[in-house]
């Protein structure tokens, strides 16, 4: 009888042991996982950043080689990329960066003259035109980004770019593919709206100001440049939820 | 004559709970080695991660470097690194009018590719380090192609506009940080420089 007894002290102290070893595997597996995301967003933000940085020093011609096809894809013509026509920043040789190329892009657009017309909008903020002429800031920004947010997009992430002006008239420059971003049965439009879907969306905003010369054909002292305040946004989320 | 069926005194019948006891105790005790063990693992492996993005912050000042900025930026990084007990290895690679093959980095097992600043044309380099060898400690760098990432290395990499081969542009670079521990008796006099 005693025997048994302590049989059963013996086999309560092993059960007790489990538990309190599986306890202890539970707590592992959890150890330093908000630290390491925490390092991993502190990366991933440090690389928006330095992408921001790094478009006011890229110069346009060096980006007229971009392809639509990935070097790694085995199919050559990947339909996931629409032709982003970087070929188009061919004429661009001099020393001209994709901040510049896209400042120029936006400068023709007059603030208020669209009104409440969002297609108006859309039209004279990033159309790669300055007036009637060509400033291909929008394509020197997609085929920019297109390279450097590889591997974010290799990762399964999405992104989208975007300027913002001060009446809050905004337009996207959309991802590396050049359409429309669909997630589900919801289309993304904005940093936004993803914002709205994603949690973990991280986003670096540059502010930059543009001076127009609004009446350039009249006299000095009868000309009054305007100064435009725009903001450049990227912003980044993951596919899967 | 006093006879106890079974009984085989007060200690003997204790003797088959010290099985149990005995497993228990050595389940609990090879568990709290283990734990420590990957605690520790864990604590290392953080302390690098955290040193490189000390270092990283520091290595993304500017969108763009020429070679003389890189190797002051070198000797500052090198600080740092002492500072964190970490080496490393910071690359700019030029991508001037082609695009980033981020796909044959990632894939390349021993990170030769990587380290290998003159593919796929010139870069920079600034190699502060010693790498374990058979025979101890190597404080210069390795012929190119031969260095390999070491096990416990973290790689960060960011974009960056660097000169171009004509000089007269900037284009796409890439710019990697290798950052791995430093461990105990290596002393060594770093090369600089691209």
């Amino acid at each position: 009888m005693r025997a048994q007894a302590a049989l059963f002290d013996g086999i309560l102290f092993l059960l007790l042991v489990t538990f309190s070893v599986s306890m202890m595997y539970a707590y592992l597996t959890s150890y330093g996982v908000a630290q390491e995301r925490t390092l991993r967003s502190s990366h991933e933000i440090n690389f928006m950043q330095e992408l921001v940085k790094t478009i006011y020093s890229v110069d346009v011609s060096t980006l007229k080689g971009v392809p639509k096809w990935e070097a790694d894809s085995k199919e050559k013509l990947n339909p996931a990329y629409a032709d982003l026509n970087c070929s188009k920043l061919t004429p661009y040789e001099g020393r001209i960066s994709v901040a510049e190329l896209l400042k120029k892009d936006l400068s023709d657009f007059s603030g208020s003259a669209c009104g409440e017309d969002t297609n108006c909008q859309s039209k004279s903020l990033l159309d790669d035109k300055f007036g009637e002429s060509d400033a291909p800031g929008a394509t020197a920004l997609r085929c920019a980004l297109k390279e450097f947010m590889k591997p974010f997009t290799f990762s399964g992430m999405e992104y989208l770019a975007e300027v913002e002006n001060e009446f809050a008239h905004r337009v996207t420059a959309r991802n590396s593919t050049g359409q429309e971003i669909v997630m589900g049965n919801t289309k993304i439009a904005s940093c936004e709206e993803a914002a709205n879907l994603y949690n973990d969306l991280l986003a670096v905003r540059a502010p930059f100001r543009i001076r127009v010369d609004i009446n350039s054909g009249l006299p000095l002292y009868q000309n009054t440049p305007k100064t435009f305040t725009y903001t450049l946004r990227v912003c980044t989320w993951r596919k899967a939820r | 004559m006093n006879f106890k069926h079974g009984f085989i005194g007060p200690l003997g019948d204790d003797i088959p709970s010290i099985f149990p006891i005995i497993v228990g105790i050595v389940l609990f005790t090879g568990a709290m080695m283990f734990a420590a063990n990957m605690v520790d693992q864990r604590n290392e492996f953080l302390d690098v991660r955290r040193a490189t993005v000390a270092l990283a912050y520091s290595a993304t000042e500017k969108g763009y470097y020429d070679a003389g900025t890189f190797i002051e930026k070198c000797g500052v990084l090198e600080t740092q690194a002492k500072a964190n007990r970490v080496f490393f290895v910071w690359i700019i690679k030029n991508y001037c009018n082609t695009q980033i093959d981020f796909q044959a980095l990632a894939n390349d097992p021993t990170g030769g590719t990587l380290l290998d600043a003159e593919k796929p044309s010139a870069g920079l380099k600034c190699w502060i380090g010693g790498l374990r060898t058979p025979a101890g400690v190597q404080a210069t760098e390795p012929e190119s192609g031969v260095m390999q990432l070491p096990k416990d290395s973290v790689v960060f990499n960011y974009p960056i506009a660097v000169d171009c081969a004509d000089q007269t542009h900037r284009g796409l670079g890439l710019m990697s940080l290798v950052v791995w521990r430093q461990f105990a008796g290596a002393t060594v006099t770093p090369p600089r420089g691209p």
